[in-house]
């Protein structure tokens, strides 16, 4: 015998009170004299017998009826053939039923394991006793999981109904995402047995997580075992997946490599990969591109089995604005990750501010000179040798510029910065800009932490120091430590020897710090004994990033800009900093959608027209006097989302930005991942493995719950006695 | 210190004394009527007739009025009954107990006094006797207005600390009542009824007129009480704690049964039962009494 709720059982302690009550009473009495204690004596000879078993019988009574109560409440259950009359079906069904969109791949016999998980369900849902006592609940299993029925249900016709209207979706799968709310529902379960079913095609991707989370995600298994542990309750996995696994699928589509800005009327190169995750090579596929929905090209593709290809292609855009570019694989066994976009800004030019800390009358005294050079060798700045278009003014015109009309700002060797200035970089930087900042002769290091580094508070990534290096440029540094996965070095991977052997002579040197999050080292320099002190450092603010540079743009500091290399590195640099953020744009199927509003783009409705054109209407939300934000989170489905803008004083809506919403590509990756595995990967979680083909089914749903009604019985014994308690109590008090 | 006047309560009086002008031949039933003087008076004033009642005197029978009216009358004359009444007052420590207003003492003693001093006030003499399981005092029946004042006082003084014991102390008092009177046992009764009633067959067997006057309080007679209750026990008896209301059926069981062997007991030896609680007023108490016995008297 045990208890479903044990911890009641302690009021059966209130058993005791009516005892407590009875001997209280006796301690609270009238104290009277009395004269005719003769007769009380005698009445109470003749009436004691009586009276102590009618006392007895109504104690008795009044105990047994608190304790039964709290036997009640407890729940207590029997599994002894003595009970086995009282026994009633008492089964919670918690059905996890895998919707992501590999569910959709239709194997070699025409049918996809959704329409095999559909069948099981529903036979799950009709093996149930609901008029008993079982209930269910109904969970999609998805990296977006959703508690379809979270509640214990009854309602069979409803749950059949919503397994019926539940088509697969264009999410990924994450079982330990899902595990959270099946351990919700069980925590909301009353029923004695409690059995999970998990329908799934069981994809190796499915189960994977990250070794950072693999603590979290045992212990959730493990309680998620041993919630539904007792009472011949478990864990069920209904492989429903086939075994055969061959499938394309286009894993990612990018910018290629060093492409950081796409400008009009230049090339643009995007890279689409594909996979090919069956074991047979697959030759003669057509991939298709699209720019903004209209095909553009077509590319006949050759895959190996299991690999990779990366296919190249180049665009050039004519008009500035919002683009989407689209691959399409032609069709195969699963169609979801036929497809990819990619959404740009395309931009005429960049426009770079740089503020000249110190102007000299030539090239080689000048600050800036050889960085304007290296970023736009045009003699005309409005010739178009470059996408970026320079503004440059000297320190104290600063001042006078708003940073928010350039998509780059570049602080060149400073000696002090306003709090003004400082407040409205910061500004700009965290809504998105991008800001580089090199360091010279003329950096006052005092001044610069006080107002650009604030205690890891500002723009700073680390903070200044004191000039270091080769006074007079007698010797120079080689660059060290170089971060090619860094997006602004990745260009070097190939081109090392131009990078690391720019001569650089001196440099600021800052203080060490402890490694953060928001900050990365990008290079450092080769100076001899010690760790390499930082050249680039990389501060993520806000939306927008930083980068600083320790020494200075011109030959004061070294010759750096005589070399080759130095206009690449300014060129990337820059190039990554001041680059439209595409990032944001390119987001997976889940994911909502961000927009921070110029003020010149505002308006108080906006649009999002979804990739089956249907629009849903999105009201900006103010961040600060500057800022408005847009997020939309209606991203369940695949493709290309437009934001538009609706004013009353524009005829039309008008396109802000495109998003490319794609699915996520591992999920294409069909794989199984066999019983043995799944035992050996998570051994927290005890499970019965059903290899579930078509036609067969299911099993196991149900099982005789130990006796657990008993409650009702004790429940009833409670008003019996609370009424044998009244009629007793008057049938005493009538002769008393 | 108490008033002298204690139980002598002028508005008890006043109501007694008004009740025995309306009803003189009740009051003197009591004292003279029902009970056949075995004294003469020695007063020859007359003061008034009265109708013949079998066991009246045929010497005070005015033969001329019956030979004019051939009715018979009886003379009466001043301090014509010159009777003995004894009270026989109980002091023991049960009869201290009180509920509400008067303790059973106090109701006894002012029936005591009233009884006195109305016989007093006819000129006959009255004794009394306090006792507890002995007699405490034994004042000689006499008839002065000051012999009132030292009953009175007597009773005022009682002391009631000490259990009853009827079976010793009731033949102790009739053998020191030498001669008839009439015997007004005034008493809670506390005792087992044998005693009592042997006691009362010895004042019979001596040929005196007997009245018990058993008293009770309200609460002894109705037990009335409803929550758990501690009595503690007079005259020695141990304290009980119970729940009265359980009780209750056995207890009145008991009360009636004893005042039923009582009744039956006095009956037996032509003894007058009355049973009086506190909570009724002494003249009605008393009024009623007399009441019935004067039916019962002019239905001899």
């Amino acid at each position: 015998m045990g208890f479903l709720h044990s911890g009641l059982l302690w009021f059966a302690a209130a058993g005791s009170i009516p005892i407590l009550i009875h001997l209280f009473n006796r301690q609270r009495y009238k104290r009277v004299q009395w004269a005719a204690m003769e007769w009380l004596l005698a009445a109470m000879k003749k009436t004691r017998r009586r009276m102590q078993l009618e006392n007895l019988i109504l104690l008795l009574i009044r105990v047994l009826v608190l304790v039964f109560l709290a036997g009640a409440l407890a729940r207590p259950f029997m599994q002894s053939a003595f009970a086995t009359p009282f026994a009633e079906s008492n089964t919670h069904a918690v059905i996890v039923l895998d919707v992501s969109y590999s569910m959709d791949y239709r194997g070699p016999d025409r049918t996809t394991p959704m329409e095999k998980g559909r069948q099981v369900a529903n036979g799950i849902l009709n093996a149930l006793k609901t008029t008993e006592n079982d209930r269910f609940s109904l969970i999609l299993l998805t990296d977006s999981p959703e508690s379809l029925i979270g509640e214990p249900s009854s309602n069979v016709e409803n749950g059949r109904r919503q397994v019926g209207e539940r088509g697969v979706t264009d999410y990924g799968t994450s079982v330990a995402e899902t595990m959270e709310l099946v351990r919700d529902a069980l925590k909301k379960s009353t029923n004695m047995v409690k059995k999970v079913f998990i329908i799934t095609d069981n994809q190796r991707h499915a189960w994977t997580v990250s070794e950072k989370d693999r603590t979290r995600v045992s212990e959730l298994y493990r309680e998620v075992s041993d919630l539904t542990a007792p009472n011949g309750g478990g864990i069920l996995v209904y492989d429903v997946g086939g075994n055969v696994v061959d499938n394309l699928g286009v894993v990612s589509l990018d910018l290629a490599d060093g492409q950081k800005v796409i400008a009009t009327d230049q090339p643009s190169e995007f890279t689409a990969t594909i996979r090919n995750h069956g074991p047979i090579q697959v030759s003669g596929v057509s991939m298709n591109i699209l720019i903004d929905g209209a095909k553009q090209g077509s590319y006949s593709l050759t895959i190996d089995p299991n690999a990779l290809l990366k296919q190249k292609f180049v665009h050039t855009f004519r008009d500035p604005g919002p683009h989407s570019i689209t691959v399409e694989l032609e069709a195969d066994a699963l169609s979801h990750d036929n497809r990819r976009s990619f959404a740009v800004n395309v931009r005429d030019a960049l426009r770079v501010l740089i503020v000249n800390g110190e102007r000299g009358t030539s090239t080689s005294t000048d600050e800036v000179a050889f960085l304007k050079t290296a970023l736009n060798p045009s003699i005309d700045q409005r010739e178009r040798l470059s996408h970026f278009l320079i503004t440059e003014v000297l320190e104290n015109g600063f001042m006078r510029e708003d940073p928010r009309k350039f998509d780059l700002v570049i602080l060149a060797n400073l000696e002090t910065i306003a709090p003004e200035e400082v407040t409205s970089l910061e500004e700009y930087v965290r809504s998105g800009g991008g800001l580089l900042m090199f360091l010279g002769d003329k950096t006052e290091a005092y001044t610069w932490n006080q107002a650009m580094f604030r205690n890891g508070e500002g723009l700073l990534p680390c903070e200044l120091e004191k000039p270091a290096g080769y006074p007079d440029n007698r010797d120079v540094f080689g660059i060290t430590g170089v971060d090619y996965d860094h997006p602004a070095l990745s260009f070097f991977r190939d081109l090392k020897a131009s990078l690391t052997r720019l001569p650089i002579s001196q440099y600021y040197a800052v203080k060490p710090w402890d490694p953060r999050p928001d900050v990365r080292v990008m290079a450092g320099l080769n100076v001899p004994g010690g760790a390499p002190p930082p050249l680039l450092v990389e501060r993520r603010f806000g939306r927008g990033r930083a980068v600083l540079c320790t020494t200075a743009p011109d030959l004061e500091w070294g010759l750096m800009p005589k070399f080759p290399g130095y206009v690449m590195l300014m060129d990337q640099i820059c190039s990554y900093l001041a680059a439209p953020v595409q990032r944001f744009r390119n987001i997976e199927v889940g994911e909502p959608m961000e927009y921070t509003l110029r003020a010149t783009e505002f308006a108080k409705k906006f649009e999002v027209v979804g990739p089956r054109q249907t629009s849903s209407e999105v009201s900006p939300v103010q961040v600060n006097d500057q800022a408005w934000h847009l997020s939309f989170g209606g991203t369940s489905e695949a493709g290309v989302y437009a934001l538009m803008r609706v004013r009353d004083d524009e005829p039309a809506p008008a396109l802000v930005s495109y998003y490319a919403v794609n699915v996520n590509a591992d999920e294409g990756f069909v794989e199984k991942l066999s019983e043995q595995e799944l035992r050996s990967i998570f051994p927290q979680l005890k499970f019965t493995y059903v290899d579930q083909g078509l036609g067969t089914e299911p099993k196991a749903i149900t099982v005789k719950a130990p006796a657990s009604n008993i409650w009702k019985y004790l429940l009833g014994a409670v008003l019996a006695l609370l009424l044998a308690e009244t009629v007793l109590a008057q049938l005493f008090g009538a002769r008393r | 210190m108490a008033e002298p006047s204690k139980y002598l309560d002028p508005h008890v009086l006043n109501r007694i004394s008004r009740l025995n002008l309306r009803a003189r031949s009740v009051m003197e039933g009591f004292v003279s009527g029902l009970h056949k003087s075995p004294y003469h008076g020695f007063s020859v004033e007359f003061a008034q007739h009265r109708e013949y009642t079998p066991g009246d005197d045929l010497r005070f029978l005015d033969w001329k009025v019956y030979g004019r009216s051939d009715r018979l009358y009886i003379k009466q004359y001043e301090q014509e009954t010159n009777l003995r009444a004894y009270i026989l007052l109980d002091a023991s420590e049960s009869m201290d107990y009180k509920s509400e207003n008067l303790s059973k003492f106090d109701y006894a003693a002012t029936c005591a006094a009233s009884i006195a001093y109305l016989t007093m006030e006819q000129q006959d003499s009255a004794g009394l006797v306090l006792f507890d399981r002995q007699v405490t005092k034994f004042v000689h029946a006499q008839c002065s207005p000051a012999h009132l004042k030292v009953m009175v006082t007597e009773m005022e003084a009682a002391k009631t600390t000490e259990k009853t014991d009827f079976s010793h102390v009731l033949h102790d008092i009739a053998e020191r009542i030498k001669q008839k009177s009439i015997i007004v046992l005034i008493s809670d009764l506390m005792d087992n009824p044998e005693s009592i009633l042997s006691g009362l067959q010895h004042f019979r067997h001596k040929r005196n007129d007997v009245i018990v006057i058993h008293v009770l309080d309200e609460y002894e007679a109705r037990f009335p009480f409803d929550r758990m209750t501690r009595f503690d026990g007079l005259e020695g008896y141990p304290h009980l704690i119970v729940d009265p209301k359980a009780l209750r059926e056995a207890y009145l069981e008991e009360v009636s049964k004893f005042t039923s062997e009582m009744r039956r007991g006095c009956l037996a030896q032509r003894v007058d039962y009355v049973q009086v609680t506190t909570d009724q007023p002494i003249e009605v108490a008393m009024s009623s009494y007399l009441a019935r016995r004067m039916a019962r008297t002019r239905a001899k």
